[in-house]
């Protein structure tokens, strides 16, 4: 690496640092408007997104088919989880169950050139806080009311922090559908169907990561191939979810980037890079190989980087943008701090061991193979390394999954994901219980499935004939 | 006995030659009487024989020749008096209105020649003090939003950009000032003069036709990121834009030089084939080679092809309603395009927009017709059709309480732009963005569609909508886009498209139909070039004759209501 270059890195980090400051107050305050500033907001400076990198497999890019040159030319549409989307290079975007995109519409609206976005719909407004959370507002409700999770049996009262900041138990609650009711002394104030909440969250996060696949949740569609670079979207034979992906640094078209930003560019661009970097597969993760060159390449980066960031640290240094910290909604959160706190050096450390590792010629690993496990693993951690490895599930998922096991065998044998009842008494051990209703159902679930039956409750249909005929 | 009986038969045989003799002898001198009759009569036409005079309608032109014919019109044709420019408001003679012909007595329904009388009057009269205030403030859209460098007007508020539609929102904006005595001369002459010199500087897309948009401080070709570049060309927006270049050029005899010369630079080979079909032009994303597509859907389609026809290009099929099908809409048959979206990838948004033009500036009439009077509208169909659009609002009004004049229209703030329809795709007032979501929030009382209908149809229902946006206006911006449907206040973007509408309604209540007749002899549109090939590469036409005319239709009357 050229000093040229590390002075352009150096600068970048320190650019970014200052861009995601300045940025981080919008971001946190939440203060999003829902009407753009400025008479006609309409400006093609305000493109955030690149409409020709898709969201999700078979989402496509489509022309406007425009009266004059006020308005955007391409737009995104695609069906992603049950949920009909479409989005302009500004980020609006609206996603229904409908594909007329009529009914029950998740509608999101970003400030003009900005990745400050907000998802609406009704009374409720979603928005992503400086770590990558969700944080849900409730037009009219107040932590004072009583909110329940309707799932068209049964009403689950959930606790009223979910007006703020969601934590990940939270968002897969929500995310799992139903309908949210708010009630005050008693009585229905709100209520707001949930459908296609988690794809407008993975929306906002890929938004707001710049079209990184990376925050995309374990399970997303994502496209082995697409966009203006296919190239850099491709992704091994086998890689087949975000969960166990690495960041891909996306092709960003010049033109998409917002005219006052050009000072930011080469700060954003390096960040992207040491994105990258600090996101490639670890050894034994990733089925592919990469060059030795890049290997070298990035292990130098690294060292360069982990030098600037311990120089900064003396310095003042700085704190990179939330929107480059991303967070996939339920196992990258710990990443969507870009701080110069030690975690940072040290998963940076750690990741140059393991690129170490990667160029370890001694490695009889080959590139695509399924990632070795270690010979004092346990049972519980090998079940733990096939669920996250093999099923492909993030870690909290598959340790949920371990838990319930351990504490249900019933449930584990069902493979059913874990219930809402499961998470809410994690979540909530204060709370009441579920509805009468719902522990009815659930009892009686259980005792048709403890309930066997024995060699004397069945007729041969033999016996049955012969007992026809007699 | 033997002999006797010899003789006789003897005379008989000479009897029989004698006979025969005489008959071929009377056949031979009547032929030959009958013959010398014929060829003195003959020989007696040929003297009456009209003499082809050179030039003349007999003359069969070499194309060198034919530019100095004259284009046959009604008046020219049919002897009618043509129809003159009005004078200016601020000229005419206080009982001016009182000696026009409205046509009262006219039974409506179509005539012998499929010209249509419509059952509602058009309002007509001097502007009072709400509409002269409508009018002042319309027209400060453009004395805002005219860019000094080119002459051209915004299409949106400060967004410095243009199309050939919006552009002839602003020359029809123009006109109207001047003829409303919004402005003088002088400003009239300077603001056409400059503009019209920025569009023939312009640089054509592919050397072809104009680009779709171009940059209004630049006057640069741009892409729709107004940035340099090029998109293709829209035959709907040059249509409208040469219905307002034959407007000017025959109320203006004057600007017809310029005119003349800035149509003249312009390639007409692609954008109308001799089907009679427009097609307008992108460009091919992966191959980068121009694409040739067909252009328009019923109601603006017509209404562009009459801006070519006017021109003397004979879009036949342009002119056409089929292929079209009909939604009951209460009780209304409304038409719309019956290509289907899925096959044509285009959509058929039936809003009342380019009815509204067809009658404020060409009257519902052909493009040939410059003599018919007011109440008579030579393009009976379309008039015809107006009227089912007009109606199905009115009955919405009605039966749901909701106000309703629909057309497409922008928004501020994403999606920017909505086609707020009274039909398409299957769904009765169905408000889509471009893209395709439905957005019923976005549903609004469009004011050029309310004002437009309210200077075509003086009923008790356009009163309503003129009370509701006649006020709607920002004295420093201009009249705003409309009025929320479901209340969420006005629509607040200014646009050049909405305030020249604005305007040429008003005008329309001033003057009429604002076409008039031309009242030069030849034109340069047609004698230029004749000496060179450029016509014919060109494809720039001849003069048209009364056999070029375009074919006035009629399609059934709805004669009740339809549930």
């Amino acid at each position: 690496m050229t000093p040229t270059l590390i002075k352009t890195l150096g600068a970048g980090v320190l650019a970014c640092g200052v861009t995601a400051l300045a940025s981080s107050g919008p971001l946190s305050a939440q203060t999003v408007t829902t009407e753009p500033a400025g008479a006609q907001a309409f400006s093609p400076e305000n493109a955030i997104l690149n409409t020709a990198i898709p969201f999700s497999v078979g989402a496509r890019e489509a022309q406007q088919a425009l009266r004059g040159s006020f308005g955007w030319a391409t737009f995104q549409e695609g069906l992603v989880q049950g949920s009909y989307f479409r989005f302009d290079p500004d980020g609006y975007a609206r996603f229904s169950p409908s594909p007329r995109l009529d009914t029950d519409v998740f509608e999101v609206i970003c400030r003009p050139r900005t990745y400050v976005c907000m998802a609406r719909k009704g009374p409720m407004t979603l928005t992503l806080s400086s770590t990558g959370q969700v944080q849900l507002k409730l037009e009219q409700s107040t932590t004072q009311d009583q909110f329940f999770l309707n799932d068209g049996f049964a009403e689950l009262q959930i606790p009223a922090r979910i007006i703020g900041t969601l934590d990940q138990q939270l968002e897969t609650l929500l995310g799992s559908g139903g309908t949210l009711v708010t009630r005050r002394n008693g009585n229905v104030l709100e209520e707001v169907p949930l459908t296609g909440f988690p794809v407008v969250t993975a929306y906002l996060r890929w938004l707001v990561a710049r079209q990184d696949y990376a925050v995309l949740p374990t399970n997303w569609p994502v496209p082995r191939t697409g966009g203006p670079n296919p190239d850099a979207l491709t992704q091994p034979v086998n890689w087949n979810g975000a969960g166990r992906a690495v960041a891909v640094p996306v092709a960003v078209d010049p033109a998409q980037i917002p005219a006052d930003s050009d000072a930011a560019l080469p700060a954003e661009q390096a960040i992207q890079d040491v994105n990258s970097a600090a996101n490639m597969p670890l050894a034994g993760t990733n089925p592919a190989a990469p060059s030795d060159a890049t290997l070298a390449a990035l292990q130098a980066e690294v060292a360069v980087l982990r030098d600037m960031l311990i120089a900064q640290t003396g310095a003042g240094g700085t704190q990179m943008p939330a929107a480059f910290g991303t967070a996939s909604p339920l196992n990258s959160a710990p990443r969507t701090h870009w701080t110069r706190d030690p975690s940072l050096q040290s998963d940076l450390l750690s990741l140059e061991q393991e690129l170490g590792a990667m160029t370890d010629p001694q490695d009889p690993m080959p590139a695509d193979a399924p990632p070795a496990m270690p010979e004092d693993f346990g049972e519980e951690a090998r079940h733990l390394h096939y669920l996250t490895v093999s099923m492909g599930l993030d870690a909290k998922t598959a340790l949920m999954i371990l838990q319930l096991r351990a504490s249900d065998e019933s449930l584990i044998e069902t493979s059913d994901p874990p219930t809402a009842v499961d998470l809410l008494s994690g979540l909530t051990p204060a709370l009441p219980l579920p509805s009468d209703m719902a522990v009815q159902h659930a009892a009686q679930l259980e005792s048709s499935r403890s309930g066997s039956a024995s060699g004397d409750d069945y007729q041969p249909l033999t016996d049955y004939f012969r007992s026809l005929a007699n | 006995m033997g002999k006797q009986g010899h003789e006789e038969r003897r005379t008989t045989v000479g009897f029989a030659t004698a006979l025969f003799l005489g008959a071929a002898t009377t056949v031979a001198l009547t032929a030959w009487t009958v013959g010398s009759a014929a060829r003195a009569l003959f020989l007696a036409q040929e003297e009456e024989i009209i003499p082809v005079i050179a030039g003349s309608d007999l003359d069969r032109l070499p194309a060198l020749m034919r530019g100095n014919r004259l284009a046959d019109t009604t008046s020219r044709v049919r002897g009618q008096e043509p129809r003159l420019k009005p004078p200016r408001m601020c000229e005419m003679k206080a009982d001016y209105y009182e000696s026009l012909d409205r046509g009262d007595d006219q039974v409506a329904g179509y005539t012998r020649r499929n010209g249509y009388v419509r059952p509602f009057k058009t309002r007509r009269g001097f502007l009072d003090e709400r509409e002269m205030r409508a009018a002042q403030v319309a027209w400060h859209y453009f004395d805002k939003f005219t860019q000094p460098e080119t002459g051209l007007a915004n299409s949106v508020g400060n967004y410095p950009s243009t199309t050939l539609w919006d552009t002839a929102s602003y020359i029809a904006a123009t006109v109207a000032a001047y003829e409303l005595c919004l402005i003088e001369k002088t400003e009239f002459d300077r603001r056409v003069l400059q503009l019209l010199t920025t569009i023939k500087g312009l640089e054509l897309f592919r050397k072809e036709m104009p680009n779709k948009v171009y940059h209004t401080k630049t006057g640069e070709k741009v892409d729709y990121t107004n940035k340099p570049g090029e998109i293709g060309f829209s035959a709907l927006d040059i249509g409208r834009f040469l219905v307002w270049m034959r407007i000017l050029k025959n109320r203006y005899p004057y600007l017809g030089n310029t005119i003349d010369s800035t149509l003249l630079k312009w390639d007409y080979s692609n954008v109308v084939d001799s089907e009679g079909v427009m097609h307008g032009a992108f460009v091919d994303s992966d191959t980068g080679e121009t694409v040739y597509a067909q252009e328009g859907r019923l109601g603006y389609e017509e209404y562009a092809a009459k801006g070519f026809a006017l021109w003397g290009f004979r879009p036949v099929l342009a002119h056409r309603a089929e292929p079209f099908l009909t939604a009951s809409i209460f009780g209304v048959q409304i038409p719309y395009d019956g290509r289907d979206p899925r096959i044509f990838h285009s959509q058929n948004y039936v809003v009342t927009e380019s009815y509204l033009q067809d009658g404020l500036e060409l009257g519902f009439d052909m493009p040939y017709d410059d003599s018919s009077p007011e109440w008579l509208h030579s393009d009976g169909w379309r008039a015809e059709f107006a009227d089912r659009i007009y109606q199905v609002q009115e009955n919405r009004w009605r039966r749901t309480g909701f106000m309703t004049a629909r057309s497409e229209h922008n928004v501020k703030g994403p999606p920017y732009f909505t086609y707020d329809t009274i039909f398409s795709d299957g769904y009765p007032w169905n408000t889509v963005t471009p893209r395709g979501d439905y957005v019923p929030d976005h549903a609004a009382v469009a004011a050029k569609a309310a004002i437009g209908l309210w200077a075509l149809w003086d009923t008790p229902y356009t009163d309503a909508l003129f009370d509701a946006i006649i006020e709607l206006y920002d004295p420093e911006n201009g009249m705003y886009e409309g009025l929320y449907e479901r209340g969420q206040g006005r629509v607040e973007i200014f646009t050049a498209n909405n305030n020249g509408i604005i305007l040429t309604s008003l005008l329309h209540k001033v003057q009429g139909p604002i076409l008039t007749a031309y009242t030069g002899e030849t034109e340069v549109w047609y004698t230029a070039f004749r000496d060179q090939d450029i016509r014919e590469i060109r494809n720039l036409p001849d003069p048209p004759l009364e056999k070029d005319w375009l074919p006035a239709l009629r399609h059934s009357i709805q004669t009740e209501a339809d549930y």
